[in-house]
């Protein structure tokens, strides 16, 4: 009797491991899967993982930490939380960032995309370094509001951790240069380049772009692009679009503490612009057609203001509608739907 | 009786492992091959560096130190933290040795002196040297880094990202700053506040000379009351902050001279 109790109890346990093992697998990935590839009209990425050698394993500890609130301060908030996959890791409806203990953030939680053509990070290009960018927020009192040692610490008495980093890096000693590597190999992953419009530009016989949208890529091209550029759509400039008379937040200024940076901040990338409102650097529009008046008629003038944008865009009604299409093309569902990057 | 003997000599062999592997961790300063190509009978000595924090001619002592700069100004340090790095001993013939992975965090709470040690220095004559007071823009910009520049000694800056070169915190009664704390944190890698100096204390009339198998000796005092003397009398009433920009470039003018050559042994 004591016997089948044992065995029950064992059974019992098991069962309970097992439970335990299974809430906690991964999606498969294999090493294919962390290949990287985009279209040969891209650029020369600025960022070449020189020094942080990709593979499985580093990627999967890289999405770990990526969606694990262990990096703040009390625990709550990840990387995830303000980095949302189905908006192309921006933060849906969230003007400002939110941090630790409901705090809110000064700024717009930017997209997270084609990062490994990007110099610069954050919307003043704070960040000189991808690697060195998750630092801003872990740090930031108002975002994840902890130390990189605290983290580290944390990571080190975490066994589960131990063994991903041991997998990743062969090491039984967790860094934070280590950390910040593998949440690199995740998030520098993140390539958007199967949209409708890259399919029509790859051949655009067999993904035509309809009349509107058609005409929607002539106009942005004369309107936007001069700024938006393509195939990033980003020059990855600073500019003053002419939000405000008087600036709350200096941008770019607060950076390089130049007079003529004053007001300015960096040209986003407007790949999935259609998922990623609000818009600005402080959310303060909720829709494109918003963003479309304040170009058409409520730019300030300001000494720093960007010379193409001193009369402002004349764009009719009609045209914004085919301008809209147009954007409409650079939504891809193929990276916002991508299993390798789902929490 | 056998198996104890087997024991004893793996224990042995274990230790020996251990310990090689920790010489070669510290082994960290070589001759850099484009300067000089050692040969088969290069001979090397070792150089110790060491820095001695003083605020005039007394040591520093944390938050119980009662101190006076240039301008009159009695305050209190509570901390004082900086980067040396680069390290390049120089030869009367204009040759040099650049000590590689040279990045050293020196920390006043962690004791007053600190030892640079350059165990591989070819043996000879050296009448100069010079060091980076801050971190160089390359290792500013080349991303997640290791060792003394590790971001966890928080000595990075998050939202304008680059290290800090020093970090001089304190109490002044003249500050007009809340709590009259004194911050300065010098950092910055790019113009027109670019804080990085470099460091030429003179070695005066007598050489360094390293000499095969042995070593010999640098100390260097690092005088935290310059910081605030010259070219810039800096009054703790006006300034008692700079993080970065016109005032952390300004005292980092003055920092230049703060390091002295005090003795030099061979």
């Amino acid at each position: 009797m004591q016997k089948i109790s044992i065995y029950l109890f064992l059974a019992a346990l098991l069962q309970i491991c097992a439970c335990k093992v299974d809430s906690k697998i991964e999606p498969i990935v294999t090493e294919d899967d962390v290949v990287l590839r985009w279209p040969d009209y891209f650029p020369a990425p600025i960022y070449n993982f020189e020094g942080n050698k990709r593979s499985k394993e580093g990627f999967l500890l890289g999405k770990k930490l990526f969606y694990d609130p262990i990096l703040s301060s009390d625990n709550t908030i990840s990387c995830g939380s303000c980095h949302q996959q189905f908006v192309a890791f921006a933060h849906a409806d969230h003007k400002l960032s939110h941090g630790v203990e409901n705090k809110l953030g000064v700024r717009n939680s930017p997209a997270l995309f084609n990062l490994m053509w990007q110099k610069e990070f954050f919307w003043d290009g704070g960040s000189k370094h991808i690697e060195l960018q998750p630092i801003g927020p872990i740090l930031n009192p108002l975002e994840m509001n902890e130390t990189i040692e605290g983290v580290v610490n944390k990571l080190s008495q975490n066994a589960a951790y131990r063994t991903l980093f041991k997998a990743a890096f062969n090491t039984d000693s967790i860094t934070s240069q280590l950390m910040l590597k593998a949440i690199v190999q995740f998030m520098g992953s993140f390539i958007s380049a199967n949209s409708r419009y890259d399919k029509f530009v790859q051949d655009p016989a067999r993904n035509p772009f309809t009349e509107s949208e058609k005409n929607g890529l002539a106009l942005f091209e004369q309107k936007c692009g001069s700024c938006h550029v393509p195939p990033l759509f980003t020059d990855n400039s600073y500019r003053n679009n002419g939000l405000d008379e008087v600036f709350i937040d200096s941008g770019r200024y607060r950076i390089t503490n130049i007079n003529s940076d004053m007001g300015k901040f960096k040209v986003p990338s407007l790949r999935n612009v259609a998922l990623t409102y609000p818009y600005m650097h402080d959310g303060r529009f909720e829709t494109l057609d918003q963003v479309f008046n304040h170009y058409g008629s409520g730019i300030k003038q300001t000494g720093t203001l960007d010379p193409l944008l001193s009369n402002g865009i004349s764009i009719t009604s009609a045209e914004k509608g085919q301008i809209i299409a147009f954007l409409n093309t650079l939504t891809d569902l193929e990276f916002t739907k991508d299993l390798r990057f789902k929490e | 009786m056998k198996n104890l003997f087997r024991i004893i000599i793996l224990g042995l062999f274990l230790i020996n492992t251990l310990s090689c592997k920790k010489d070669s961790v510290l082994k960290e300063d070589v001759v850099d091959p484009s300067i000089e190509i050692p040969t088969d009978e290069q001979k090397y000595g070792s150089v110790k560096i060491t820095f001695s924090n003083k605020v005039g001619n007394e040591d520093l002592l944390l938050n119980n130190g009662h101190y006076m700069n240039a301008n009159s100004d009695s305050f209190t340090v509570s901390k004082f933290k900086y980067y040396i790095t680069n390290v390049v001993l120089k030869k009367s013939d204009g040759t040099s040795y650049v000590a590689r992975e040279s990045y050293h965090l020196i920390d006043s709470n962690k004791g007053n002196k600190y030892t640079i040690v350059l165990d591989s220095v070819p043996v000879g004559n050296y009448n100069a040297i010079n060091f980076i007071l801050g971190v160089d823009s390359l290792r500013n910009t080349s991303g997640a880094q290791t060792g003394a520049l590790d971001p966890s000694y928080g000595m990075f800056w998050s939202w304008n990202q680059g290290y800090i070169f020093l970090m001089m915190e304190g109490n002044s009664p003249n500050s007009a700053a809340f709590n009259n704390t004194l911050i300065f944190h010098l950092g910055g890698f790019t113009q027109p506040y670019n804080c990085i100096r470099k460091i030429n204390p003179t070695f005066g009339t007598s050489d360094l000379i390293s000499s095969d198998g042995k070593t010999s000796t640098v100390e260097i005092k690092t005088d935290l009351l310059k910081m605030f003397e010259s070219p810039s009398l800096i009054k703790f009433v006006q300034t008692s902050e700079g993080m970065g920009g016109a005032v952390a470039y300004t005292i980092a003018n003055n920092c230049v001279n703060m390091f002295s050559v005090t003795s030099i042994q061979n």
